[in-house]
């Protein structure tokens, strides 16, 4: 086989990814508005609540937000943890939006958000979960060589929602949500080809448009 | 992912990990909380000496399923100071600073520290817990409170290599510990100053 050819199927292998249905949900409860001074922050809730929001997909949604606009500041999850400490702990932080009068209470931490202009406090939940999956895929090795054999499958479903909270009006102004679902595959006759649904990589693609587009409209 | 490949991989980590002894050394950062001085009051740390450079050892049971000695050097100590020392004053002397200045005496025992592998729970992830007993005492050395204060972790194994998801769980406990016992101290301080007058 040509050397181009070569190049062209390992490109075709390294770039295949399944197929996969993105749903994006949005609600607005009531008017708002964010000038460019002001900031969000992105919070999971707890792991202490059920709750198993993955650390990448934060920083992904962290990251991915910083990237898409310049109307508003993003301050990090873990810098925000950090100087609100021990506030918005996994076990501390307010879970629902009738825990934030208390919170909001406390001076000290009204004080502060306000003199970084924090905003909107943005509540994620959701996982990427394994739905089901079948095949068989074995592989083995011997002093001529090794290989893999067979064909095995996964579906996974990402689902997340993000609940804009107004720290000011201690309310919840809306909901974004994404539901990504996708089969996954990996083939192999001697070299396994993963064909990869990047279920939770579309899910943040979404649900970062959502957001920027929340507030932005 | 697929379960044949995590059954895979799994397996190739036991049979890798079997034989095998694992020392973690722990090392934290806590921020400083960010909560009222109450600069009339002195606190006097007594630490456990389990809180001072523990190193953690399984016993004979836990063995069997792999040896795994934790260091935790100071790590609970700098927790116990960080905290309490942005309530009060912190004097580990016998000198008095200021005669207006009211004494409390805060005693730190660790009561458990426990954990789950994934192997043990059967799940991809680390759990931990710390549980403390703390004593707080007037400058007569009469007890005024007693809390008991505790932290959980987890951290799926998920990307991380070696033993990095364990001390990541060891970190959140830790965390979560000097969190909980910054709001406890926060709800209680109140009590306490009424009581040494």
């Amino acid at each position: 086989m040509k050397r181009s050819k070569i190049n062209i199927l390992l490109l075709l292998i390294i770039t295949a990814v399944g197929c996969s249905t993105t749903r994006i949900d949005e609600e607005v409860n009531t008017a708002f508005t964010i000038s460019g001074d002001e900031s969000i922050v992105l919070l999971s809730n707890s792991y202490h609540t059920g709750n198993q929001t993955e650390l990448d997909f934060m920083d992904c949604l962290n990251n991915t937000i910083l990237k898409k606009q310049d109307t508003f500041e993003i301050i990090p999850t873990r810098q925000f943890q950090n100087l609100f400490y021990p506030w918005f702990e996994p076990s501390t932080a307010p879970q629902s939006i009738e825990d934030l009068p208390k919170i909001l209470g406390n001076e000290l931490i009204k004080e502060k958000l306000s003199v970084m202009k924090i905003k909107y406090l943005i509540k994620i939940t959701g996982e990427t979960k394994t739905n089901a999956s079948s095949g068989a895929l074995s592989c083995a090795a011997g002093p001529g060589g090794g290989g893999c054999f067979g064909f095995a499958w996964w579906d996974d479903t990402s689902a997340y929602n993000a609940s804009v909270w107004d720290l000011s009006q201690e309310t919840s102004v809306g909901n974004v949500s994404a539901n990504v679902t996708g089969t996954s595959m990996i083939p192999a006759i001697i070299i396994p080809i993963p064909i990869l649904a990047r279920t939770q990589s579309n899910a943040c693609d979404g649900l970062s448009d959502q957001i920027v587009n929340f507030f932005s409209g | 992912m697929n379960s044949a490949v995590k059954k895979l991989i799994i397996l190739q980590s036991l049979l890798l990990i079997g034989c095998s002894s694992q020392n973690l050394v722990i090392d934290i950062f806590i921020p400083k909380p960010l909560v009222k001085m109450n600069e009339n009051i002195t606190a006097k740390l007594t630490l456990d000496e389990q809180i001072k450079n523990f190193i953690f050892s399984p016993e004979e049971l836990q063995k069997r399923e792999a040896s795994i000695e934790i260091n935790f050097g100071n790590t609970q100590e700098k927790l116990f100071e960080n905290i309490f020392s942005s309530f009060f004053k912190l004097n580990n002397t016998e000198t008095i600073p200021n005669p207006e200045t009211k004494i409390i005496l805060i005693d730190i025992k660790l009561d458990k520290f426990e954990y789950l592998t994934p192997q043990a729970a059967a799940n991809q992830k680390y759990s931990v817990w710390f549980k403390y007993n703390i004593f707080i005492k007037d400058s007569n050395n009469q007890l005024l409170d007693n809390w008991v204060v505790t932290g959980y972790g987890e951290q799926e194994t998920g990307v991380f290599q070696g033993d990095e998801a364990f001390k990541r769980a060891i970190r959140i406990a830790l965390r979560d510990t000097g969190a909980n016992l910054s709001i406890k101290t926060q709800d209680e301080i109140e009590n306490i100053t009424n009581m040494i007058g």
